[in-house]
């Protein structure tokens, strides 16, 4: 098996580039996807500990969070619909109806 | 069970009836006959009845002091109500729950007759008033006198104002709770005193305040940094002003007269017996620990005779029958006062007691002409009700001649007795108190001078009304306690005959012996040893006979001055040498010397100056701090609040930012780095 | 007890590779349709790294639900949203460069801050799976509670039946959200 801490800087890495996204796109699908970024990142962290101990709770918990993400998605895109409708756009910058 | 196992029994009982007063005549008042009078009649006869019982048994030298509740610990002092009976607060509660008890029956005729309103709420009052007192009198700490204090003043609110629906009388309840108020003030910071200092606010005992304010004299230690006679005198002084607050006595007196807005009735139980008698009555109470200090003393005396003086000067102008009977109280308890202060504790005592008696009669008496006057108390609306109202005119010839100190009547022995120990103590070395008794000699002429003119004005020559030619009638309620309390006016010298005993040669000091059987530290034997070794108080032994031959020659020239003066079956102020020789004198008079005048203005330009003062201050600082404080912050989370930006970037920005923190202080402190 | 042969090594630097960079392509680039694929490259190689792990099972998943499920969402979202298409962007997909980039400051901020602690770090010596048993079944065995596992693992039942609840929530909560407010029953 590579070395664990390979897998967590690989983990890592896509969990900052998905950070990376959601600080600097303004689209709301863009943030979508990069959560999608950062939930993989996690996964990859968990399969790879999971292997590592030789126990199935990781990959198990893993299977879990991908069943979320997909629940994720679903109300996400829903919300970006009526993000769209009532905002004509779905820059995220627009939407500032809770500021001060 | 004997009487003692009663004592409770005596203010509970006039409690018990407040309460039945209060709640029967608010949710059943039918069920109460007379509007609550019989409630209180009956327990206030229980209080006397048990009161008397316990006479006997004082008399045979047993006396009651122990604590009945304790309400508090405190590192300095327990705080407790207790019980002090001995022949001092037995006596006092012997003579409270009688007029009290006549008081009620007397406003039977004065207001239950006279179809007034509210009586429930009067009767309430009367009862809470008797209560007050006589839990009052018989306190066996300085703290719990304190807080009887203060109720007896705040039941004399209630009913001064008890026609509270006129002008008058809410001003004049006002004035006379406020007065009394600023002397309490003093009276307070004397009981902290009295605690922080002594440990104990008790009376009696070996471990009673004045019993260790005498030791610690005697030791020679000072206490708290000072000399422990200059304590007894500060504290002293600041009780005392309690003291002139209630009793009334010179600058403090000048609620009592308009204090006549009462119903007439409220009027004889505060000047004869509650209200005003609680101010002497505490001197007396802690007289072991006046005498130790000269000063103190001095200053009592002092402003008892100057009171004396000054109130019965006042009271020979005054149109109003019950103002005249106003002043003369002030008088009278400025005697008492000057008793005290000259080291007669007997006679002081001795004058309260025969005080409260004709007091309360003449005040009944007023009561009752003043009802057949259909309620006109202007007595140059009289005249020639002597006729008309024949048992009332007799009780009050008792009464006015025991005020102005005729033989044989009760005042005559007391009033002789006071200024007898007055002359004495200042001939033996107090020439101080010489002062106070020539004060005390002139007040005598003009107590003798007032008071007959009271009585020509109000009875004799002819009727100069429509109301005194055709008087209202009086029932038996109001001559039950008026002949009652005449026979004890004619009677109750009989307790103290000092000069009668020299020319017999026997004695007959009964009231003497009587205190004397106090507990070891409350006797008058022991008074007088404390004020001859503290006070350096010695009697001169002069003789009683010349004196009270004197005193009685003296009121007898007042009442002739005053009979040749008013004598004509229509006599004038006009026609007297007041208005024509003495005009400026008559007018400073009838302005009671500008008292009120000179305190109003002393008040309202403290009050002024105070009241800016506060204003600018409470503008200026107080709410210029609140709003300096809420305009900072707003300014503050107007600048803040522009963080949210409602964008979910800069939330995510700072979130991430957060973490990063966060996890780089546990970093630096796991040691991760 | 592994030991790390060369080849799978090699194996996962060069899909380390394509995931980091098609991850940072998925950020970058101007258009949202050319993200969204560049995506599934990313959750593909991803998928890589899971069989490398020895996760089968989880890779088929990955591949199913990520690739075949919540990237065809995605797509129809931008389809919903985008009006109209510019066709330049179609063919040549550009980068999204400029000042905006200097939020992720934040990120890369992270991402320095947890390597470093990361290089201090020490691990157990990795254990793995055991030759022969079965990882796909143990899962089964896992998720419904059931003994018989070859592999150990927590008893997930509860945990499964929680996950159906809030999957049947988030399936009505979409579709209320996505619903026009017509006010009306169709």
């Amino acid at each position: 098996m590579v070395p664990i801490s390979y897998y967590i800087l690989l983990s890592a890495a896509i969990f900052s580039i998905g950070l990376f996204g959601v600080l600097t796109r303004r689209n709301a699908l863009m943030f979508l996807i990069s959560i999608e970024l950062m939930l993989n990142a996690a996964n990859l962290n968990f399969v790879a500990f999971s292997t590592l101990h030789g126990n199935l709770t990781g990959q198990v918990f893993s299977l879990f969070i991908l069943a979320l993400a997909a629940a994720e998605v679903a109300v996400g895109i829903g919300i970006i619909l009526v993000l769209q409708r009532n905002f004509s756009g779905i820059d995220v910058t627009k939407a500032v109806t809770l500021r001060w | 069970m004997g009487p003692f196992d009663l004592i409770a029994a005596i203010p509970l009982l006039p409690l018990t009836a407040f309460l039945v007063i209060l709640f029967a005549g608010h949710f059943t008042p039918s069920a109460l006959p007379k509007c609550g009078a019989i409630p209180g009649i009956l327990a206030l006869s229980g209080s006397f009845i048990i009161s008397l019982s316990l006479l006997p048994l004082v008399y045979s030298g047993n006396f009651f002091n122990n604590s009945i509740y304790l309400w508090a610990t405190w590192s300095i002092s327990d705080l407790h109500f207790g019980f002090l009976i001995d022949p001092l607060s037995a006596l006092m509660l012997v003579v409270v729950s009688l007029i009290a008890l006549l008081v009620f029956i007397h406003s039977l005729g004065y207001m239950n007759d006279q179809n007034e309103q509210g009586l429930f709420r009067y009767y309430a009052g009367l009862s809470l008033f008797s209560f007050s007192m006589l839990s009052f009198v018989i306190s066996d700490n300085l703290l719990m006198s304190f807080i009887f204090f203060e109720l007896v003043g705040f039941c004399s609110w209630v009913l001064i104002g008890f026609w509270f629906r006129e002008d008058a009388p809410p001003k004049a309840a006002t004035k006379a709770f406020l007065v009394t108020r600023f002397g309490d003030y003093f009276f307070l910071i004397g009981v902290v005193a009295v605690l922080v200092i002594f440990g104990t606010a008790n009376f009696a005992g070996p471990n009673s305040f004045p019993v260790l304010a005498k030791s610690a004299i005697l030791s020679g230690q000072t206490l708290n940094g000072l000399d422990p006679q200059t304590w007894v005198t500060i504290i002293g002084l600041l009780i005392l002003g309690g003291v002139i607050g209630k009793s009334a006595q010179f600058p403090l007196h000048t609620w009592l007269p308009d204090a006549m807005e009462g119903p007439t009735p409220v009027s004889a139980l505060i000047h004869a017996a509650t209200m005003v008698a609680a101010g002497v009555y505490l001197v007396a109470r802690i007289y072991g620990f006046y005498a130790l200090s000269p000063t103190t003393l001095a200053i009592i005396a002092l402003v008892g005779g100057f009171t004396a003086l000054l109130a019965a000067t006042m009271a020979t102008v005054k149109h109003e029958l019950k103002q005249v009977l106003a002043y003369s109280t002030i008088s009278q308890y400025g005697y008492i006062m000057l008793a005290l202060g000259a080291g007669g504790y007997v006679a002081g005592i001795f004058h309260l007691t025969t005080h409260a008696i004709f007091k309360a009669l003449l005040f009944l008496g007023a009561g009752a002409v003043i009802i057949a006057m259909h309620h006109d108390g202007d007595m140059w609306n009289m005249g020639g009700l002597r006729e008309k109202l024949p048992v009332t005119y007799w009780c009050f010839i008792f009464g006015s001649l025991a005020l102005a100190g005729i033989f044989p009547f009760a005042g005559f022995w007391s009033k002789d007795e006071v200024l007898l120990e007055t002359l004495n103590y200042g001939l033996g070395g107090s020439p101080i108190l010489l002062i106070g008794y020539a004060f005390g000699l002139i007040a005598v002429f003009v107590t003798g001078f007032y008071t007959f003119r009271m009585i020509h004005l109000t009875f004799h020559g002819s009727p100069r009304s429509q109301a005194a030619r055709e008087p209202h009638s009086l029932r038996w309620n109001i001559k039950l306690p008026l002949v009652v309390l005449g026979s004890l006016s004619l009677l109750a010298g009989a307790i103290n005959m000092v000069p009668l005993g020299e020319i017999l040669g026997i004695d007959l000091s009964y009231l003497h012996h009587w205190l004397d059987t106090a507990p070891s530290n409350l006797t008058a034997h022991h008074y007088h040893e404390l004020t001859e070794s503290f006070s350096g108080y010695h009697s001169a032994y002069f003789s009683s006979i010349i004196s009270a031959i004197l005193s009685l020659a003296v009121a007898v020239s007042g009442m002739a001055f005053a009979w040749k003066l008013y004598q004509s079956p229509n006599p004038t102020e006009s026609g007297t040498v007041y208005s024509t020789r003495f005009n400026t004198i008559y007018r400073i008079l009838m302005h009671n010397y500008y008292q009120d005048d000179y305190q109003l203005m002393i008040a309202s330009l403290t009050r002024n100056k105070l009241a800016t003062f506060a204003n600018i201050f409470d503008q200026k600082y107080l709410d210029g701090l609140v709003n300096e404080l809420s305009s900072k912050s707003l300014s503050l989370s107007n600048s803040i609040r522009r963080i949210q930006t409602g964008a979910v970037t800069n939330y995510a920005l700072l979130l991430s930012i957060g973490l990063v923190l966060i996890l780089f202080i546990f970093a630096l402190l796991g040691g991760w780095l | 007890m592994m030991e790390t042969s060369i080849s799978d090594l090699l194996v996962f630097l060069f899909f380390s590779g394509i995931t980091l960079l098609s991850s940072a392509g998925v950020v970058l680039v101007k258009d949202v349709w050319h993200s969204a694929l560049l995506l599934g490259v990313a959750l593909l190689s991803i998928a890589v790294h899971y069989v490398l792990l020895s996760a089968e099972f989880i890779a088929a998943m990955q591949v199913l639900v990520y690739v075949g499920g919540v990237l065809i969402l995605i797509s129809f979202a931008i389809m919903l949203i985008r009006r109209k298409m510019d066709p330049k962007s179609m063919t040549s997909p550009s980068l999204n460069m400029g000042p905006h980039l200097l939020r992720g400051v934040g990120a890369i901020a992270f991402f320095l801050l947890f390597s470093s602690i990361l290089i201090g770090a020490s691990f157990v010596i990795p254990v793995g799976f055991q030759d022969g048993s079965s990882i796909t079944k143990s899962i089964g065995y896992a998720m419904f509670g059931l003994p018989g596992a070859s592999i150990h693992s927590e008893n997930f039942l509860a945990a499964f039946e929680i996950i159906d609840i809030a999957l049947v929530a988030a399936l009505v909560a979409a579709v209320m959200l996505a619903r026009r407010d017509s006010g009306g029953e169709n």
